[in-house]
């Protein structure tokens, strides 16, 4: 959480992760060009670094699209997303890279301005096998190159984490223009089968890991029947047992995504976006009194949705009530940062049915 | 597959939990064990480089007669052969860049106030050389020889037949050696660059056995055919035409009612079939 906007807040989780990401990439190009140069010594230079930076780039961002549905799948993953966003801005430098040898190599030094040549050079538009990929290349670039010169939270700030949002979503649609990229271009000449494999084993895993995640999503998100009676605008969520301690139950009532909290033997409820990057809310925890964001760690105060101060981070929050051990919400929300009492879970009414429970056992 | 514990990572907290770091470092294990293994299998999957050469930067000077068409040669005596014929080596000239050499011929010309065809001349420049062919990017004139008399037996264009090929037009600069891959999909644009900056197309067949022929690509007059081949560079595309020896280069003279057509890849394989007729 940053108050003013330092560049990059540095802590010893983000060094650890950058070291990884730029060993790994240079590992991979150690490898790539060692193996070139090795099997094909005839390869030019220039080749040789958009072949092997166009490769990395498209990796990684198969790496980068693949962490979000991992960590949903398993939890202990939320590290690999802490610092996805250097992630970003990496593939984006070697993404660059590629485009400007490319657009130099293929286009420079010629009759025509290089960006007019990119796209009139080869111009069968209307045709599939004859394509001029590279407007593809360049289209996923233009986006790629917006969203790293957007991901600093300034800009998050500025531009609203929806619009932000919608600006990061268009990751997919890059994604698919460099499947075509690479499908109508450089697959057109090199027909290995095993290439092409491994591209369609690339994309498997992307949507299959989305869908998978999706699916687990959906079941963790509570969605009750609108229809299930409302009482004085209270909708029934779950038992409160369900609930574990310090953590939450999501639910989605009436387009309102909100998380319940369960902490010190009370309930309180506050939009389940964080309003960093619309992080989960309710897959966090409740650490030091304070909701703890499970991606980058924002902290809000449950019974008000505000960040403790001096941040300024604020939340929705909703009226809570417990009828019968069962959890009623009021999806009408408040204005970001109201203070609502929380719902106090009656101690004695659970002792009260716990002696219950255990005198109908005994005399069973 | 939840965690276990009740453990919970927060970034900026110095220490992750050990059950999250532990499964994290898994992470990185199998990241370090396929990150290089894609590569490895990217790198060994490709179809190989050409082994053309570009001397880059290295200038090499040739002397020889000067001739502007059917695109700008130079004709390097090489001696005689068996039959007491003189033997010449053509290297085609290229300007830097995407440019033809055309163009700055005739700049030199008109700088100079000469007519440069048939001229003996200095050039220097840097060779492209691949499969038997040799082209020169030019630097500069040295200088025009005035003294010295063109040998005689220069070659002259001898019809060897007519009929359709199959091949692809690609432009020579790149594809003798300029650029790897140059030919093919994905050097398509720049070929288109290069033809219309006044680089002569340069037809390329492949026979049965895999042999490759080049076919400089002219009109039915002799001209270059830059305009009419752009749409289809890097396509496999049919011609009709004359075919002629040209020295030691094959010239295509393309018939003016036929026009350039896509063909198929199977069509490619069986280029050396389609001679329709000889002389
Ligand atoms: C202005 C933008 C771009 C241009 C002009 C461009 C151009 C090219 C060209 C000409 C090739 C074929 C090169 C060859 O024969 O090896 C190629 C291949 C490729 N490109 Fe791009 N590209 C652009 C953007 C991108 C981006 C943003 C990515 C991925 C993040 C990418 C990924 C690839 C991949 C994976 C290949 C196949 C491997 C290779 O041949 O290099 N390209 N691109
Ligand atoms: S989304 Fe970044 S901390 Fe919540």
């Amino acid at each position: 959480m940053s108050v003013n906007y330092a560049p990059v807040l540095w802590n010893r989780q983000k060094r650890m992760y950058d070291r990884v990401m730029l060993g790994l990439m240079a590992l991979y190009l150690l490898v790539f060009s060692a193996l070139q140069l090795t099997f094909h010594p005839e390869i030019t230079p220039e080749t040789l670094v958009i072949r092997a930076t166009g490769t990395l780039a498209f990796l990684m961002l198969h790496i980068i699209l693949c962490i979000g549905p991992l960590v949903r799948i398993d939890k202990r993953l939320l590290p690999l997303l802490y610092n996805r966003r250097h992630l970003g801005v990496a593939m984006c430098c070697v993404a660059l890279t590629h485009g400007i040898f490319s657009i130099v190599q293929f286009h420079a030094l010629g009759n025509a301005d290089p960006l007019i040549s990119l796209f009139l050079s080869n111009s069968n538009y209307g045709s599939l096998g004859r394509f001029p990929f590279e407007v593809f290349g360049f289209f996923a670039l233009l986006i790629l190159s917006l969203m790293a010169a957007t991901s600093h939270d300034f800009w998050l700030k500025n531009l609203s984490p929806k619009v932000w949002k919608t600006l990061h979503m268009m990751v997919y649609l890059a994604y698919f223009m460099l499947l075509s990229h690479v499908l109508l271009g450089v697959i057109q000449l090199e027909k290995s089968s095993i290439l092409i494999s491994l591209l369609g084993f690339g994309a498997l895993i992307v949507t299959g890991l989305h869908v998978w995640s999706g699916f687990l999503s959906q079941k963790q998100t509570l969605n009750p029947e609108e229809k299930s009676e409302s009482r004085d605008g209270f909708y029934p969520v779950c038992a409160v047992d369900e609930i574990a301690d310090n953590r939450a139950k999501t639910v989605l009532i009436k387009g309102e995504n909100i998380a319940i909290f369960k902490y010190e033997g009370q309930l309180s409820a506050v939009n389940n976006l964080c309003r960093h990057q619309n992080g989960p809310l309710g897959e966090g925890k409740i650490v030091d009194g304070c909701i703890t964001c499970p991606w980058h760690g924002y902290q809000y105060l449950p019974h008000n949705g505000q960040s403790p101060p001096p941040f300024t981070e604020k939340l929705e929050t909703y009226d809570l009530k417990l009828i019968d051990g069962v959890v009623f919400v009021n999806p009408t929300p408040y204005p970001e940062g109201t203070a609502v009492p929380p719902c106090r879970i009656h101690q004695a009414v659970e002792k009260l049915n716990k002696i219950a429970e255990d005198y109908e056992s005994q005399n069973r | 597959m939840k965690a276990k514990t009740d453990e919970f990572y927060i970034g900026w907290q110095p220490e992750a939990p050990a059950d999250i770091a532990g499964k994290v470092r898994f992470a990185v294990i199998v990241l370090l064990l396929i990150v290089p293994l894609i590569g490895a299998v990217t790198v060994m999957n490709q179809s190989g480089f050409a082994s053309s050469n570009f001397e880059l930067g290295q200038f090499t000077s040739l002397e020889g007669v000067l001739v502007k068409t059917p695109a700008p040669f130079l004709l390097v005596f090489r001696g005689i052969d068996v039959d007491d014929k003189p033997v010449f080596q053509q290297i085609l000239l290229v300007a830097p860049g995407k440019h033809g050499a055309s163009e700055m011929l005739s700049a030199i010309e008109q700088q100079k106030g000469i007519n440069l065809d048939h001229k003996m001349v200095r050039l220097s420049g840097s060779l492209i050389y691949h499969d038997g062919k040799t082209l020169l990017e030019m630097h500069h004139l040295e200088k025009v020889i005035e003294d010295k008399q063109a040998p005689a037996g220069l070659p002259v264009p001898v019809k060897l037949g007519s009929g359709a090929l199959p091949g692809e037009i690609t432009d020579p600069k790149c594809l003798f050696g300029v650029m790897k891959p140059g030919e093919g999909k994905p050097h398509r644009s720049c070929a288109a660059r290069c033809i219309a900056g006044g680089i002569p197309p340069v037809f390329k067949t492949v026979a049965g056995d895999g042999q490759a022929q080049y076919f400089l690509l002219t009109n039915a007059q002799g001209h270059p055919l830059n305009q009419e081949t752009l749409p289809f560079v890097g396509d496999a595309v049919w011609i009709c035409g004359d075919i002629c020896r040209f020295g030691d280069w094959l010239v295509f003279y393309k018939n003016e009612d036929k026009n350039i057509s896509l063909a198929t890849k199977s069509d490619l394989m069986n280029a050396s079939m389609c001679v329709t007729s000889g002389k």
